[in-house]
């Protein structure tokens, strides 16, 4: 058996490692994202203080600390059985709609973007955000910072800090804003609505303008019907901050939707003897491989999915966005994957604009941010969206509030097998009857996981000490035969 | 009554100097360049001199490094047969290769960087951005204490850190007329540069 390796992936974390399998006749038989695991979290938490988690478990992701800090504030909510007033509620979830503008922003713009705007297949110095300013203009480079700039400085002033927050705490916020903080905020918030514009004409501009880009994003290679996960609202719109969590099957039928209490009975996890990874899976349709389809319990949690679970956006220009994509791609649900970048863009918007609904509600200025608990704790589960993916935190305490068991499932971990499926795809479309892998076919393999933007020990920040991106094709018999190089 | 034994200048010739332990010390070695960076801290003071630490990269770092004239970052790195504790001198163009590679959801040091100067933010220059990069043993394991050879190392990178930031040890005897500090030795290296 032959073997490609991607290694480390291209603009993704350094830990991560493609291997691609090829068979004797050179077509690819399997294709795995071989990755290293955070250890022990559980073993760390244990014994501490439940109320120190939403300060430690930021400190699990470098680039989202705030969806964590948010779970596990909700978390410590349910734990303490507190509930936290509409003021510090609204805080919360104002702070959590400025993230999610800039983390969706520094996703599409640095990572995806290169991609359409300078083409899959241009040079890997140019396929980057400094490729990308020079084609578009510095000043879209400047919004984008700008821009992020602005979101940032929504959290720093919510959160206490901008990087790994430290406001909300069990039963609320721990301080309310004035006046003045409010009218910044909805400055902002405004600002960023028009920024979210900007994006999405860019990406209709760019891409959908683009016949090329929109074969690529119909094609089968990059296609995969399975069942989609996102929180809703009451009304079964997008929510990142709080609701019900539905899943809905490749047709569109709602399969559940639950309460983050009982999560445990709606998802298993699936181990395989050749990572530490495991892979989430629905229980009630079951494990069958790593196989898509409605007989398949694999699922995905990424921006595509949240809106495929949800019947809409809950605010306007979100909404006429939601309604676009849908009818330029041909109605519910929408199983084409590069289009998550499309909708991490109407995500972004909706955010914004949620941003703003939220700086201009008569409560966010109340002085009453937070409850104090009283009840002894005991149990909690919470579950937010992150930008990769639902987020669930399960705390078990003692009477004390000391944590005795843990069990998160982040972002990334719901779309672990859904990952490895869409590599493997990806790969037997571009990689055939042993033909040399040239350099965009590698990254067509790569284009197939990008959309879902992965964690992978992302809180991690040591050097990537690693000799430049290197695959490695070996013969059945294990001899190395040819080395191809990445970004040289 | 004696006085201190030694004290610690930092004089940098006007230079505005940042000095930026990155990490995450909840992740072992991880967190080697904040511990280094607040170990150097502790025996320097100087207006020109900012001893930060973060926990960041890409578009944030950016952020902590723009205004500065010189940046001296303080990380854990891994490279294939490094030996856990060795101390690489680096600047920005060594990873060259992370343009591409490197942070998940964001732009690489050097990434960064270029971003930077072609928006026009002011940024130290190349050579005068240098990384000291602490061979890691374990990043992945969850743990507020480093593996034994990289703390064991710590105290010797701090004390490079200072040598990078122009020191001088002043002399001064305590009361009892002990000899003055003695001259700092050069941190153990890797190999690097």
């Amino acid at each position: 058996m032959q073997k490609i390796s991607i290694d480390p992936i291209t603009r993704l974390e350094g830990h991560g490692r493609v291997d691609i399998f090829l068979d004797e006749a050179g077509n690819v038989a399997n294709a795995y994202l071989v990755i290293p695991e955070l250890r022990g979290f559980e073993k760390f938490a244990e014994g501490r203080p439940v109320e120190e988690m939403p300060r430690i478990t930021p400190r699990i992701c470098g680039v989202c600390p705030e969806a964590h800090h948010i779970a596990s504030a909700k978390a410590c909510d349910a734990v303490y059985h507190v509930e936290v007033p509409p003021a510090g509620r609204k805080l919360r979830e104002l702070l959590y709609s400025a993230f999610f503008v800039a983390d969706h922003a520094v996703h599409f713009y640095i990572l995806a973007a290169p991609d359409f705007v300078l083409g899959p297949d241009a040079p890997p110095a140019e396929r980057n955000i400094l490729g990308l300013i020079h084609k578009v203009g510095v000043e879209t480079g400047r919004m984008v910072i700008d821009s992020r700039g602005m979101a940032m400085d929504i959290i720093g002033m919510l959160g206490g800090k901008t990087i790994h927050p430290v406001g909300a705490l069990p039963g609320g916020v721990s301080k309310a804003i004035s006046e003045e903080e409010r009218a910044k905020c909805e400055a902002i918030g405004h600002k960023l609505v028009e920024f979210g514009q900007f994006s999405l004409q860019l990406f209709r501009d760019v891409v959908l303008g683009n016949s090329g880009y929109v074969d690529m994003i119909l094609s089968e290679p990059y296609t995969t019907p399975m069942y989609y996960m996102g929180l809703v609202d009451e009304n079964n719109r997008v929510n990142f901050y709080d609701g019900q969590v539905r899943v809905v099957d490749p047709e569109g039928g709602e399969l559940v939707k639950y309460a983050p209490r009982e999560y445990l009975d709606v998802i298993a996890e699936r181990v395989e003897p050749w990572t530490y990874l495991k892979f989430p899976y629905l229980k009630k349709v079951g494990w069958k491989g790593f196989v898509t389809g409605k007989e398949s319990g694999v699922y995905q949690a990424t921006p595509l999915s949240r809106l495929n679970a949800a019947d809409g956006m809950a605010t306007p220009l979100a909404q006429e966005a939601y309604e676009e994509f849908y009818q330029t791609l041909g109605g519910k649900p929408v199983h084409r994957i590069l289009a998550t970048h499309w909708a991490r863009l109407i995500e972004l918007l909706y955010a914004a604009e949620r941003a703003v609904e939220l700086a201009t509600d008569p409560e966010i200025t109340d002085p009453h941010v937070r409850n104090i608990p009283t009840a002894v704790p005991d149990e909690g589960v919470a579950i937010v969206e992150a930008p990769r993916g639902t987020l669930t935190h399960h705390f078990i305490t003692d009477a004390r509030g000391i944590v005795q068991k843990c069990n998160l499932i982040v972002g990334t971990t719901n779309n672990y097998a859904p990952i490895s499926i869409g590599i493997k795809k990806a790969a037997r479309a571009f990689i055939k009857g042993g033909e040399v892998v040239r350099e965009g076919l590698l990254n067509r393999v790569e284009m197939a996981f990008r959309p879902y933007d992965p964690c992978f020990g992302c809180a991690t920040h040591s050097l990537p000490g690693q000799m430049p991106l290197e695959a490695r094709v070996y013969t059945a018999a294990g001899n190395l035969v040819h080395t191809l190089r990445k970004n040289m | 009554m004696g006085t201190p034994a030694s004290s610690i200048q930092c004089g940098t010739g006007n230079m505005k100097t940042l000095v930026l332990g990155l990490g995450n010390t909840i992740l072992t070695d991880d967190g080697v360049g904040i511990h280094v960076v607040r170990e150097a801290s502790a025996a320097c003071s100087s207006d020109d001199v900012t001893f930060a630490e973060a926990s960041v990269g890409g578009l944030r770092l950016l952020e902590l490094l723009a205004g500065q004239d010189r940046v001296i970052m303080v990380d854990a790195i891994q490279t294939p047969g490094g030996r856990p504790g060795d101390l690489r001198r680096l600047h920005p163009n060594d990873l060259r290769a992370s343009l591409h590679a490197g942070s998940s959801h964001d732009l690489s040091l050097s990434g960064a960087l270029a971003l930077g100067r072609s928006l026009g933010l002011p940024l130290p220059r190349d050579e005068d951005f240098t990384i000291l990069a602490v061979e890691a043993e374990d990043v992945l394991t969850f743990s507020e204490t480093c593996t034994e050879q990289v703390q064991v190392a710590i105290p010797a990178v701090a004390l490079r850190v200072l040598e990078e930031v122009h020191y001088t040890a002043s002399e001064a005897y305590d009361g009892d007329g002990r000899t003055p500090t003695a001259a700092v030795p050069r941190a153990r290296t890797g190999g690097g540069q």
